[in-house]
């Protein structure tokens, strides 16, 4: 499914459990705003003004393509992010308590490249680059506990 | 004696018949074939014959095949009512008679095409507008683009051969999912910055797979090429099967690049070989010939 927007309101809204597979949604004020316990797979997000994907806790996000928001992936309470490509919003992934980020690209965008709120969440593999400004700054907020390698910048040091 | 009633209703069938008329729409849907294509006004900018000249948003299909000489199949242009153009094949060719240096579908707005085959142009499905093309075979004459977009795309469950350039979207953000690209002889799929690359299986190129910075590159099947899969910075490369390319099978150019979970062998001549170039970090094990140290 396509889906643009005027710049407000929600491309796609659903309440727990919902399950949005291979559509593109640009320019609302969020791209994909989903509850608990649901699935977003194989979207593609752009433009989208605050959200790019705003999933509720407990949901699988995975192998979504999400830029131009103020923050591209914002994942409740232990959601698992996985193999998604994140690049140019603000805030590139949010991730809230328990939750699993794994094979991650997030690239260019101008805050942080991750963001963990809230308690400890695992990440694994993800290939963080010149995000916040340059390699050289910071590529993930602390608080995100490494279950294996990621690329934070030029090396493996993060945050 | 004729009815005063009925002569304004014989007034307009006999004004309908002197106007210029568009394809039949069934459900909304305007149907393409052969015929209609020669007759033209498919739209109210098409003329007769090829191209077919698609110019108002809305959805279209084949209902024949399409059998072009020496010029493009269709032509989207800019839609006048500012929709996207939804093209399904219906299972359909459009096919070129002879060697030309056209295109079969040429795509200048935000377009849509599933479902059939474009065989023997020069490109198949070319042009600057957004494209997304599904479930379509595509079969070249050994130069040109199979597909070639500079807008955001989205690619998937296709198979192309016999182009210079298999898969060209270079869109920021592009996606190409699923598909086959074989015997091209330049490159097999080359993507813009940010892509996600994945579950596709390329051979028979000199670059199998080139992406720009900060893309996706998972689950691919990647043989008998020179080059397998080329990535600039901040690419992640995981869970590809890379075997016998002719040269590397993986490699770095710019920085922070990383890869895990990715199989090579027999590439650059032999397991005892480099299989990847210096460059990119390992972010978990990935085996390089007989064994997991890379490079």
């Amino acid at each position: 499914m396509y889906v643009a927007g005027t710049g407000n309101g929600n491309g796609i809204f659903g309440s727990a459990h919902a399950v949005i597979t291979d559509s593109v949604v640009e320019a609302f004020a969020s791209g994909i705003w989903v509850d608990v316990g649901s699935l977003v797979r194989g979207c593609t997000t752009t433009g989208n003004s605050d959200y790019g994907i705003r999933a509720g806790a407990g949901s699988l996000v995975t192998a979504n393509i999400a830029s131009g928001s103020f923050a591209g992936i914002w994942a409740l309470e232990a959601c698992t992010v996985i193999g998604n490509n994140v690049s140019a919003n603000q805030y590139g992934i949010t991730a809230f308590t328990g939750s699993t980020l794994l094979d991650n690209t997030v690239r260019e965008n101008s805050v942080i490249g991750i963001f963990f709120a809230g308690g400890p969440s695992g990440y694994a593999r993800n290939v963080l680059s010149f995000n916040n400004g340059a390699d050289t700054n910071t590529q993930v907020s602390a608080g995100g506990i490494e279950i294996g390698t990621n690329i934070c910048g030029t090396d493996t040091v993060c945050p | 004696m004729r009815s005063r009633q009925a002569i304004p209703a014989l007034l307009v069938v006999a004004f309908s018949l002197t106007l210029p008329r568009s394809a039949t729409a069934v459900d909304g849907v305007i149907e393409i074939n052969q015929a209609r294509a020669l007759a033209g006004s498919v739209t109210a900018g098409d003329a007769q014959g090829f191209p077919v000249t698609i110019d108002s948003g809305g959805s279209y299909r084949l209902t024949g095949n399409l059998s072009v000489t020496g010029t493009n199949g269709i032509e989207v242009l800019p839609t006048t009512n500012g929709l996207a153009v939804t093209l399904d094949l219906n299972g359909f060719s459009i096919t070129s008679t002879e060697p030309c240096t056209c295109t079969g579908i040429r795509v200048n707005g935000q377009t849509r095409v599933s479902n059939g085959s474009v065989r023997g142009f020069m490109h198949g499905v070319s042009g600057p507008g957004e494209l997304w093309i599904a479930s379509t075979y595509l079969a070249g004459t050994g130069n040109g683009y199979g597909i070639d977009s500079s807008g955001h795309a989205e690619i998937t469950d296709s198979v192309l051969e016999w182009f210079a350039s298999g898969i060209s979207v270079v869109g920021v953000g592009s996606l190409v999912r699923g598909c086959t690209t074989r015997n091209n002889s330049e490159r097999g799929i080359t993507s813009g910055a940010n892509s996600l690359v994945s579950g596709n299986t390329v051979s028979g190129s000199r670059y199998a797979i080139d992406v720009l910075e900060g893309s996706t590159v998972i689950g691919n099947t990647v043989y008998a090429n020179e080059i397998g899969i080329v990535v600039t910075s901040g690419a992640t490369l995981l869970e590809n099967n890379v075997r016998a390319n002719s040269g590397y099978g993986i490699f770095f150019s710019g920085s922070s690049s990383g890869y895990a979970r990715n199989v090579l062998t027999g590439n650059n001549a032999g397991d005892a070989n480099p299989q990847v170039t210096p460059g990119g970090i390992e972010i978990g094990s990935n085996i390089c010939g007989t064994d997991t140290v890379c490079p």
